[in-house]
């Protein structure tokens, strides 16, 4: 027998919702991390905190619906504050000639079960009347919204100690090995053992696999986040648009966030990574582009945090070929937050049932162009 | 791992302590503890309204988007409040400067508007402009915090990742790599960083560095139980915005002294006239309120007004951290204090605030 039935490496809100859903089940987890709470340059930290079922990669569908159906009562069932505030969020148009390609992927995402719908210009003006008068259409997904990064993650964190996890708040060494099999982790010179070893880790995942001969097919990625000075409350939804690099949402604070994978500059070698002026002009101008009251103003403060990115911009969520023991859940390619909740639930019955639900099939690590 | 010494455990004091210690400093805080604090009796704007010239009107602005990240940081809004800040001017001068300012903001790409009646009414109804106002302005990113509970805060935290608070040990006098208390015992450190608001020009001058200080003061007022405001107000007669969930702070900044007495007291008949007799003019259904707690606030402001922020010359291993607007400015400095002692970096907005401004042209032989 082992200590620990699973041990989680990496308490972001990836990890942290993972080893909730398994400790709600009755499995014996440990949690790793050394910070009690998202920090930076992880992931979670400098997450812009959106709730966005729609446009997504249709491999990401099943988790995303999954997931949309979990945001509104999360925060009642982890009792804690997850900060979710169901604005609604727009995919924007500014050329006639993108609207038929957004009717047809509303089609096909209501197909798969999103909840969203095609909205002309008269009635964007209602839903958000601080968009540039060139914005002539959206896709709407009412049910998204925003919620703080952070908070959440703390609150699966703390959830999954109430429900009997434990947090270990250290460095982890790295990824044990007995023999091919992962047996768990070495922290504080000494192998927790477990059954299974979740690898939940961002952007520190990739180095904790090389470690043990896995290269997996993700590369560091630095995400800038910017804010603006608080601004009278004038847009309840959260934004995206076609052929731009934007997210952009008002916070409950009146400051516009402002992200969509503008670069920053990476150190590798200190794992840490800071903001470039050009990506902050760059993504202010497209910002300021979708909504001009933003152009006469400057950024309030801008940070970035690091990622992995996958090979192909979806998660590797699942076991790993070879290295039995091992459970990957890393390289959400920036856009991994909407889907915690749905992923937490579905990598603890895997793990527990060894079985992998539909939802997770085209997501696993071995698919074509992933790990060999 | 540098040890660094903070006197003062005010929003600067605890903003850096907070800073530095979770950056990996071993932070040790002194607070004599036995007075008011500078940040006690601050009005606690987060503004960078009338600051000038546009330096420092920047190192302002970074203070508030600094103010932003801080409350990401901290988790849940309890200590930062954007409720926007309204002013309105009376008199023909006071008008001009109004639009003057609102102008000269929009040119710095600070947001400010000048809005009509309807859509101050909008805003708070509860403010009631005199009829003589014919400026009405509204800037929406400026707000409040609650500047003691948002110390304590940093301060805990701080103490929670490693470092040693000690309220209630006065330091006496800083030196070069050396603090010593009013017991008697002397502490080195690598870096001894004076925040001492108010207290600086003295406490500094113990090392042999002379900063000018020109404190100023402002009589503020917690009102009873008040009607409810949705922003705050700037005004000619009265500054006001809520405190807590059912009070007001008021600060009369007309009645603004030149001085240094530490021990400041308000006369009783004076509450009326300075605070409460100005607020019922401008609030709607504000009679019967009163003063609940009534205080001088003394601004720690150096004698050309602007911060006083870095190493002090000639005094190896002491770096000073002083300004007005300490609240706003707090959370800009601990990063840039943070930048410039463990970095090596040097945060060049702070270039124009250097204490070497204030060394005398004489040399000393």
């Amino acid at each position: 027998m082992h200590d620990n039935d699973v041990v989680v490496i990496g308490a972001g809100v990836i990890g942290a919702s993972i080893a909730y859903h398994l400790a709600r089940e009755g499995a014996h987890v440990t949690l790793f991390d050394d910070a009690d709470a998202p920090s930076s340059p992880s992931a979670s930290w400098a997450s812009a905190g959106g709730v966005r079922s729609q446009r997504r990669d249709p491999r990401e569908w099943p988790l995303a619906v999954a997931a949309a159906a979990r945001w509104p009562s999360l925060g009642e069932e982890l009792h804690a504050r997850t900060g979710f505030q169901r604005g609604g969020h727009l995919h924007v148009v500014e050329h006639k000639s993108d609207v038929g390609e957004l009717h047809a992927r509303i089609e096909r995402e209501r197909a798969a079960g999103i909840q969203v719908e095609y909205v002309e210009q008269s009635v964007l003006r209602k839903l958000a009347p601080a968009l540039a008068p060139g914005v002539i259409a959206a896709a709407y997904t009412p049910r998204d919204g925003q919620a703080d990064p952070r908070a959440t993650t703390s609150a699966f964190a703390s959830a999954a100690v109430r429900a009997g996890a434990t947090f270990t708040r250290t460095h982890v060494d790295g990824i044990a090995l007995d023999g091919k099999r992962v047996a768990g982790v070495i922290a504080n010179g000494t192998v927790h053992e477990a059954g299974t070893t979740v690898l939940a880790a961002g952007s520190w995942s990739v180095r904790l696999a090389r470690a043990v001969g896995l290269n997996l097919p993700i590369r560091l990625r630095a995400y800038q986040m910017l804010l603006s000075m608080p601004q009278r409350p004038a847009l309840d939804p959260t934004i995206t648009a076609t052929n731009r690099a934007l997210s952009l949402k008002q916070l409950r604070t009146g400051a516009f966030m402002i992200g969509g994978g503008w670069p920053g500059e990476i150190d590798e070698q200190a794992h840490t990574c800071r903001t470039t002026q050009e990506s902050i002009d760059g993504n202010w101008a497209v910002a300021a582009a979708i909504v001009p009251a933003l152009a006469p103003m400057r950024p309030a403060t801008s940070w970035c945090g690091l990622e992995g990115d996958a090979f192909d911009g979806v998660p590797l969520i699942g076991s790993v070929p070879r290295m039995q023991g091992l459970y990957l859940a890393a390289g959400f390619s920036g856009h991994g937050f909407q889907l915690s909740p749905a992923v937490g639930e579905a990598v603890a019955q895997a793990i527990l049932t060894k079985h992998e639900p539909a939802s997770l099939r085209e997501l696993n690590p071995a698919r074509e162009g992933g790990i060999a | 791992m540098t040890d660094i010494i903070v006197v003062g455990a005010g929003i600067v004091g605890s903003a850096i302590a907070y800073r530095l210690t979770c950056a990996g400093a071993r932070v040790t805080v002194f607070d004599a503890g036995d007075r008011t604090p500078t940040t006690a009796t601050s009005f606690a704007w987060t503004n960078s309204n009338g600051k000038q010239p546009l330096a420092y009107h920047a190192l302002n602005v970074a203070g508030m988007g600094e103010h932003l990240a801080l409350e990401m940081e901290l988790g849940e809004s309890r200590f930062h409040h954007h409720v926007g800040n309204v002013e309105w001017a009376i008199g023909e001068d006071e008008h001009q400067r109004v639009l003057d300012k609102v102008a000269r903001l929009q040119g710095w790409a600070y947001p400010a508007e000048l809005i009509d009646r309807a859509t101050l009414r909008a805003i708070d109804p509860a403010l009631v402009p005199p009829d003589d106002v014919e400026a009405i302005a509204f800037y929406p990113s400026e707000g409040y915090v609650d500047a003691v509970p948002l110390a304590a805060e940093l301060l805990e935290r701080a103490r929670a990742a490693g470092a040693t608070v000690h309220i209630g040990k006065t330091v006496v006098a800083v030196g070069p790599r050396v603090v010593s208390l009013s017991d008697g015992t002397r502490h080195p450190a690598d870096i001894v960083i004076c925040a001492a608001g108010r207290w600086t020009g003295a406490l500094v001058a113990t090392s042999g560095f002379d900063i000018p200080m020109a404190p100023t003061r402002s009589c503020l007022g917690v009102t009873t139980p008040a009607p409810r405001l949705r922003t705050m107000l700037l005004s000619t007669a009265i500054n006001l915005r809520p405190e807590g969930p059912d009070r007001m702070l008021l600060q009369n900044t007309t009645t603004d002294l030149q001085g240094d007495d530490l021990t400041p007291t308000i006369p009783k008949e004076k509450l009326d006239e300075f605070l409460l007799a100005p607020a019922r003019k401008v609030v709607r259904g504000f009679d019967g309120v009163q003063i609940e707690n009534a205080k001088l606030g003394i601004r720690a402001i150096p004698v050309d007004g602007h911060p006083v922020v870095g190493p002090v010359p000639d005094c190896e291993g002491l770096y000073v951290v002083c300004s007005h607007s300490g609240v706003t400015l707090a959370p800009f400095f601990a990063r840039a204090v943070m930048r410039e002692l463990l970095d090596g970096e040097t945060e060049h907005r702070l270039t124009p605030f250097r204490p070497e401004r204030f060394c005398t042209t004489t040399t000393s032989s």
